[in-house]
């Protein structure tokens, strides 16, 4: 949005504006300037018309989002007053559904307002955008601090629950690749809807995919294994130790022979010398790295090394 | 070839109409023209439109801006008071909820609705009508009818009928 560039472009030196650079969203004088009127004005709009509402810092600050502002600047060249203005902007559903909105309606436990977030961005972007551009960045946004609160609790659910919903939806696997997903996360952590929401999209990209705990007994892996014949193996989530990520790894090399095996979200600590490929901690990116890498021809790995055998000497 | 006494053609170069800037609710001008503003500072519940001047309201005049569809988009204070309807009420209703033509008998040069939707369109010349309140017999308006913007409107300035 060019339009948007050049006025944040002629705000610099005229004070702060947002403190949260990540968050797209600016105070009332960035917002004025963006619209070409003065705050008082932005200040009378929202007394009078209810539009655009800002929400408010903790230190009771207003904050008006990009997306409104863009959606009233550009009512405003397609009518002739104020009010015809805003009730375009406000049609259009406050311009494509934000983080911010969904936030929000979690923060309120406002599951229709959620679902009527998540509807419209849906109307504007695909699935694997609405999940890596606004359902995890929504749930993200109420903190990951333990699970400490009822409002990150409720997103988490709500999110788990949707993400559980399209795989059910999404079409029959096309491609014979499976892959198989370690998940040593725990319920609450963002990692486990990161691991969700990576399930979903290798799914809806046609591949066969399992998704298993790693306090899952290694010796019992086979069958499942055998079941799906992966090609790949993915460990995410940091709750288990690097004694049983190997257990399982070597577990699953045994049974099915060379497999690739990556790490999604840090799931290894970062040694140096491993021979884990690191995935982008996008759900997007590392969907598009993963199917890159089945395109590539496999090769065969060295064959695991026999346990070490006790032998009897020969004297 | 050209012969010497030929007179030669040239492109004559088309010359902007003038146009008045003023703010689609109270009908002032801007403070600073140059600042180019889209919304007036001064009601700050108004658009700048443009008109040529002979159509352009003055703060006082009641008038409306009507689009193509013949909806009313922009009503002045000056309106609102004349026709006891605030700006919020009548923008997207029909002009012929507020206004009709005073002559049912009139020629169709001179139809209302015509003149409103060729406006709308930019392609009248500043034209006078005789109006009256849709639901009001007795009372009549004389009414220029032009073309404003942006986007191209029809614009309806009422006066006392003399």
């Amino acid at each position: 949005m060019p339009v948007l560039h050049d006025g944040l472009r002629a705000l610099r030196g005229r004070g702060p504006t947002c403190h949260n650079p990540g968050m797209s969203s600016v105070r009332t004088n960035a917002a004025a300037a963006l619209l070409g009127v003065s705050p008082n004005t932005l200040r009378s709009w929202e007394r009078r018309f209810g539009y655009p509402k800002p929400r408010r810092t903790d230190g009771g600050h207003r904050q008006y989002e990009l997306a409104e502002l863009e959606a009233l600047r550009q009512a405003f060249q397609e009518t002739h007053n104020i009010s015809s203005a805003i009730s375009i902007a406000r049609e259009r559903g406050e311009g494509p559904a934000t983080t911010i909105r969904l936030a929000d309606a979690f923060r309120r436990f406002d599951e229709p307002r959620a679902n009527q977030t998540i509807e419209e961005s849906l109307a504007l972007r695909s699935v694997e955008r609405t999940v890596e551009e606004l359902l995890l960045p929504a749930v993200d946004a109420l903190g990951d601090t333990d699970a400490a609160t009822a409002e990150y609790q409720f997103a988490w659910r709500f999110l788990t629950g949707w993400l559980a919903a399209a795989q059910r939806v999404a079409p029959p696997a096309y491609r014979a690749e499976g892959i198989v997903i370690f998940d040593a996360s725990r319920p609450c952590d963002m990692d486990s809807l990161f691991a969700q929401a990576l399930e979903l999209l290798l799914r809806r990209a046609g591949l066969r995919t399992l998704s298993l705990s790693v306090e899952l007994d290694p010796g019992r892996l086979a069958h499942a294994l055998r079941a799906l014949r992966p090609r790949q193996l993915v460990l995410t989530g940091r709750r288990a130790s690097l004694d049983a990520l190997g257990r399982l790894v070597y577990a699953a090399r045994a049974a099915e022979g060379p497999i690739e095996v990556f790490d999604y979200r840090g799931a290894l600590p970062d040694t140096g010398a491993s021979t884990v490929r690191r995935l982008d901690g996008s759900p997007l990116a590392a969907r598009d790295a993963l199917i890159d890498h089945l395109a590539e021809p496999a090769e065969p790995a060295a064959a695991p090394a026999a346990p070490r055998r006790l032998r009897a000497t020969g004297a | 070839m050209q012969q010497p006494n030929q007179p030669r053609l040239r492109l004559a170069e088309h010359a902007a109409r003038p146009q008045r800037v003023f703010c689609g609710h109270c009908g002032h001008p801007p403070d600073d023209v140059d600042a180019g503003s889209r919304v007036c500072e001064r009601c700050n519940l108004g658009l700048m439109l443009q008109a040529p001047p002979e159509i352009a309201p003055t703060p006082a005049d009641p008038f409306l801006v009507i689009d193509g569809s013949l909806t009313v988009c922009a009503m002045s204070q000056a309106a609102e008071a004349l026709l006891e309807v605030s700006e919020t009420e009548a923008v997207n209703l029909h002009v012929t909820d507020f206004l009709v033509p005073a002559e049912a008998e009139a020629e169709t040069t001179h139809n209302l609705i015509a003149m409103l939707m060729w406006a709308a369109r930019g392609d009248i010349d500043p034209t006078q009508v005789v109006v009256r309140p849709a639901d009001l017999y007795g009372v009549r308006y004389w009414a220029r009818v032009g073309s404003c913007g942006p986007p191209t409107a029809a614009l309806l300035v009422l006066a006392a009928a003399s």
